[in-house]
């Protein structure tokens, strides 16, 4: 299945790509704009943990990482080198094997879901005649390749759940397979609404079709809510952390994890939140465009930033403001009340579409 | 149920521009009401500058954790003191009974609260180190501390008061047991303390006539050699051996036992090379 | 891999293709309150059997009470519910003072009483706190330490100990409260009153908190008779027991308070009552504050088993040598048995105490109203999910020194 859907991936960056004239210039090109955009990305996840500490402490009134650096600015350093510098342990039950990949499982798909996040114009050719381009890589069906990537993510859960060897991992593994499996699915209904209306899976046309009407957080509101509070669900965070409930089940799926395996799965989980508030930055809140004309001086891959960065910060939030559901309660929500909105969304924009209606002061 | 959530989240928002509650511990540090109860410490006596215990071993008897052990003796020029005296902070619970029942207003509760240390002897304390911790809220709080605050007299002082602050009846002075041993006994009426020295200092009898054998004993040792009064034998040496066998049974022993471990003996000849670790002010430097 | 439904081997299964798996929660767990061991079979996540193994803090507090004086047990008291020692310290100073029928001043029983009634808040508190955090809400445990605190720096100004006070004596107080008491207390009072709003904002309403709650370890008035539950938690099911009221001691008899009970007996209930009943308390603490005499003693004049004052035992010989009899050879309690309970936070906190005549207790037994509560776990649990088992341990409200002791 997934092989497949690769090879059709594979096919439509050949088909979307400018043809290259220079295939080695191409990748090399390709390979700057990776390094580039990968390394922004985990600066952001780095900071990212700093941040969430500090609006937490904040809600708390307290202080937060302080000792390290001004404000504690070096913390997410001090933290990955204190974590680079545990042992590495492998329980005496573990599948060592798959205790070892699961974690990488877990962190890798979740970072090469950035490719497809347009930075900027993905028509445009680029700053320095194309060696730093906006987007890694331009694909026609760029919605479905996030899809997919954040499935494969939750293989890793499961697995270091799985073969830790440990009762608690193993129940925080299998909630997190029934949450994910149930979330993904309304996951996908929610931005449904959004491809109707922008008539494509490519996200730079997404964003084009925004800057073209308006963004599209107001006609698919609903689709928005379900989309912001299943992507909650999917990575796993507070009020639907389950998998790691650390009143019930200590730390859930990665209680086994020690030193920088513990790491990739904590950066695999921020990871994956800087995925869907990139998304729901791109989709919903108009991505790089700037939301006024006067303000266009300011450079996309700045308005996505703080578009996304604002969607961060109602995570934490959320986190420092809401309980935990029941297991029973969170399964029920999902199908009972997200999964009917969903579809109803779905339904009603398609109908719109059909129609041809529309809503008059939106275009 | 959104309209709650929406209190809730209203709420935590309304927090992030409140003042923050918590301090930078190591960098400041609260204030602590003057009734805290620390580590306890020792008294000095601003007269002799050395501690005001008269070693009665009250604090020991009312102690609920055991935390102390005295032995009664005197000290070079014949004042009462507690020969040993050892605190063992480790087993201290701070409850200040200690303080509450000294008779002498010789312990006091000090704020000393950071306690931490690598070795746990250096948490067993003699009078010395009891004194040093008593020095230390001097130096805190610029002014000395003459006679101790909480919970040491019954209407508790809120903070640590000079001795003529206090009520007239329990100022220093007032009775006898403050008052060299030696000098008081045949005029009936203290000497004064620097008259006193004097005497001893020119190695003149202090007392005329006839002691009781322990106070004769004592005066004894001040005594030039040829004007000593004879003493029977064995009075020397029943108070030697009965302090020594007490001093065995002592955890001094173990102290030194824990000071010649083998983690401390880098040249391994078994001299007592004291690895100062962190703060070392409290080691027991005998 | 089939090694990882059973790591251990052997008896984590009760039979060969059973499908329960023998869950372990605690004593190492970040939601058992202490090292309490509750050990879960588990059917999927459901619940069908619980079983709480207490003793791992179990350090023979009775038994160390047998080789004390009477005065020396009062630090003992402050570790049993280290989150409300002056409740325990009370509890055992007036079964003392019971057994030795001695009047302590009425100055010294306002105080008494106002601290007790501040402890309870202080206690309520960090349940709030900890029984929010297990249900997932982080924030308002950090609220609630925050107005904790300052009731640890009344305490503080008092007793000179923020956890354990030992402040009370048999006969009265350590000492006197020092100057500002009153006003302190009264601006914490009115800043409570604040706070509680806030808390009832962020969670009380909360459909999250409500849905996790209601329902949830629901105990029946007549179950709860039969458990023998106090406190909050007998309250909480709608049985109207209150010992303030019921049988009033110090001076509760003379304050206007309520006795906030719950109807259906479920955790939610649980908490409300919990909650009204600080709010209750601050009103107490309102009116005592304003009966509390300026002056007066705060030790009973009792020449046989209070102190001298210093003023006295410094001046004069007799005194001095009282002094000494009494710290060395305690004060001789009458022979025979003595029980006196209180309402603590938690519930009926009581002491029993019996004398041979000798200045040590023959034996001192301690109702912990802790460890009964905790035998409904099994009755809440069973049959429910596995995140409710850390609701109940949080809505009875345990402490595991008291429960161990």
């Amino acid at each position: 299945m997934f092989s497949l859907a690769l090879f059709d991936v594979v096919n439509a960056t050949e088909a979307r790509v400018n043809a290259p004239e220079e295939p080695v210039i191409w990748f090399l090109q390709t390979f700057v704009t990776l390094f580039i955009i990968m390394n922004v990305v985990m600066v952001i996840m780095a900071y990212q943990t700093w941040a969430e500490r500090k609006v937490m402490a904040l809600a708390q009134q307290r202080f937060g990482p302080m000792r390290t650096g001004p404000i504690g600015l070096l913390q997410p350093i001090a933290d990955a080198v204190k974590l680079l510098n545990k042992e590495y342990i492998v329980p005496r039950d573990a599948d060592k094997t798959l205790f070892f990949f699961a974690p990488i499982i877990a962190f890798i798909p979740a970072l090469a879901a950035f490719a497809v996040i347009p930075w900027g114009d993905a028509t445009g050719e680029g700053l320095f005649g194309g060696w730093i381009r906006p987007i890694i890589a331009n694909l026609n069906m760029g919605i479905l390749y996030l899809l997919a990537l954040s499935s494969i993510g939750v293989y890793g859960i499961v697995m270091s759940g799985y073969t830790s060897g440990n009762k608690y991992a193993t129940l925080g593994s299998i909630r997190s397979s029934a949450q994910v499996v149930s979330y993904e699915l309304t996951m996908g209904l929610g931005l449904m609404g959004t491809l109707i209306m922008a008539g494509s899976l490519n996200l730079n046309d997404v964003v084009i079709a925004q800057q073209n009407t308006m963004w599209y957080i107001i006609p698919q509101f609903f689709g928005f809510i379900v989309y912001a509070i299943s992507g909650i669900a999917e990575t796993n965070r507070n009020p639907f952390d389950l998998p790691e409930a650390e009143s019930e089940l200590v730390a859930g799926y990665h209680l086994e994890y020690g030193a920088m395996h513990f790491g990739m799965v904590y950066l695999g989980e921020y990871i994956n939140m800087n995925v869907i508030a990139a998304t729901v930055a791109t989709l919903y809140l108009g991505g790089w465009a700037a939301p006024a004309s006067f303000l266009e001086f300011i450079p996309g891959p700045i308005w996505l930033f703080l578009k996304f960065a604002f969607f961060l910060f109602i995570y934490y939030w959320i986190r420092v403001t809401l309980p935990r559901f029941r297991y029973d309660q969170l399964m029920g929500f999902c199908w009972k009340v997200l999964f009917p909105i969903a579809l109803a969304n779905v339904a009603i924009t398609a109908v719109f579409k059909y129609l041809g209606i529309t809503f008059g002061w939106w275009g | 149920m959104i309209k709650e959530i929406a209190q809730g989240l209203g709420l935590t928002l309304r927090h992030f521009f409140k003042k923050n509650v918590t301090l930078q511990y190591p960098k400041e540090m609260r204030n602590f009401h003057p009734r805290f109860r620390g580590a306890v410490g020792m008294v000095r006596d601003q007269e002799t500058g050395k501690e005001r215990c008269v070693g009665c071993g009250l604090c020991a008897a009312v102690c609920p954790s055991n935390c102390l052990t005295v032995v009664p003796g005197t000290d070079d020029v014949g004042l009462r003191n507690a020969k040993i005296y050892l605190y063992d902070m480790g087993r201290c619970v701070f409850c200040g009974m200690c303080v509450e029942v000294c008779p002498e207003l010789a312990l006091v509760m000090t704020h000393e609260f950071e306690l931490s240390v690598y070795d746990r002897s250096q948490l067993i304390l003699d009078a010395g180190a009891m004194l040093r911790l008593s020095d230390r809220e001097k130096e805190r709080t610029g002014e000395s501390i003459e006679e101790p605050g909480f919970p040491a007299v019954t209407d508790a002082p809120s903070t640590f008061l000079k001795h003529n602050q206090l009520d007239p009846r329990i100022q220093r002075g007032k009775f006898q047991s403050h008052q060299p041993a030696l000098g008081t006994l045949p005029y009936g009426y203290p000497m004064k303390y620097e008259e006193y020295l004097k005497k001893i200092r020119e190695g003149k009898p202090l007392v005329q006539g006839t002691l009781p054998p322990n106070f004769q004993e004592i005066q004894n040792k001040y005594l030039p050699e040829d004007s000593r009064v004879p003493m029977p034998k064995f009075v020397e040496n029943q108070a030697d051996t009965a302090a020594e066998v007490r001093i065995k049974h002592m955890t001094v022993g173990d102290i030194n036992k824990v000071e010649s471990h083998k983690y401390y003996d880098e040249d391994g000849q078994g001299s007592k090379k004291r690895v100062e670790l962190g703060k070392g002010e409290w080691a027991d430097k005998k | 891999m089939q090694n990882v439904m059973n790591p251990v081997g052997g008896d984590n299964f009760q039979e060969k293709g059973d499908k329960r798996m023998r869950l372990s929660l605690g004593p190492h767990h970040p939601s058992t309150h202490g090292v309490l061991q509750v050990i879960v079979d588990l059917e999927g996540e459901t619940v069908v059997r619980c079983d709480p193994v207490p003793g791992y803090l179990h350090r023979g507090t009775e038994k160390l009470a047998e080789n004390k004086y009477y005065t020396q047990i009062i630090p003992l008291t402050d570790r049993l519910d280290y989150l409300s020692p002056f409740n325990n310290n009370l509890s055992y100073t007036m079964a003392v003072e019971k057994l030795v029928g001695i009047e302590v001043p009425e100055r010294a029983q306002w105080i008494r009483l106002i601290l007790s009634e501040l402890q309870r808040i202080a206690s309520h508190l960090i349940w709030f706190g900890t029984h929010v955090m297990d249900i997932g809400a982080i924030t308002p445990f950090l609220w609630a330490a925050r107005d904790r605190e300052t009731i640890m720096d009344i305490f503080e100004m008092c007793s000179g100990a923020r956890l354990t006070l030992s402040y009370t004596r048999i006969g009265g107080l350590m000492s006197d409260v020092p100057p500002g008491f009153n006003e302190k207390v009264h601006e914490f009072t009115e800043l409570f009153h604040k706070a509680l709003k806030d808390y009832n904002k962020v969670v009380s309403k909360n459909p999250i908190f409500m849905s996790r709650t209601q329902g949830v370890g629901v105990i029946t008035a007549e179950q709860a008779i039969q458990y023998g539950l106090t406190g909050p938690s007998l309250r909480g099911s709608g049985v109207e027991w209150d010992l303030r009221k019921h049988e009033p001691y110090m001076y509760y008899d003379q304050l206007d308070f309520e006795i906030p009970l719950g109807s259906t007996g479920d955790s939610y209930d649980r908490y409300l009552v919990r909650m009204e009943e600080m709010e209750q308390s601050n009103r107490i603490i309102q009116q005592a504050l304003a009966k509390l005499p300026s002056k007066g003693p705060v030790k009973a004049d009792d020449p046989k088993i209070v102190l001298p004052p210093k003023e006295l035992s410094m001046s004069r010989a007799e005194e001095m040598q009282r002094h000494f009899y009494q710290v060395i050879h305690g004060f001789p309690a009458p022979v025979g048995e003595c029980y006196f309970g209180l309402e603590g936070p938690k519930g009926e906190l009581g002491f029993y105490i019996i004398s041979d005549g000798s200045p040590r207790p023959y034996r001192l037994k301690i109702r912990a109203p802790s460890y009964v509560n905790l035998q409904a776990l099994p009755l809440m649990t069973e049959g429910r999910m596995i995140a409710d088992v850390i609701t109940c341990i949080g809505t009875i409200d345990i402490v595991l020194g008291e429960v161990d002791r």
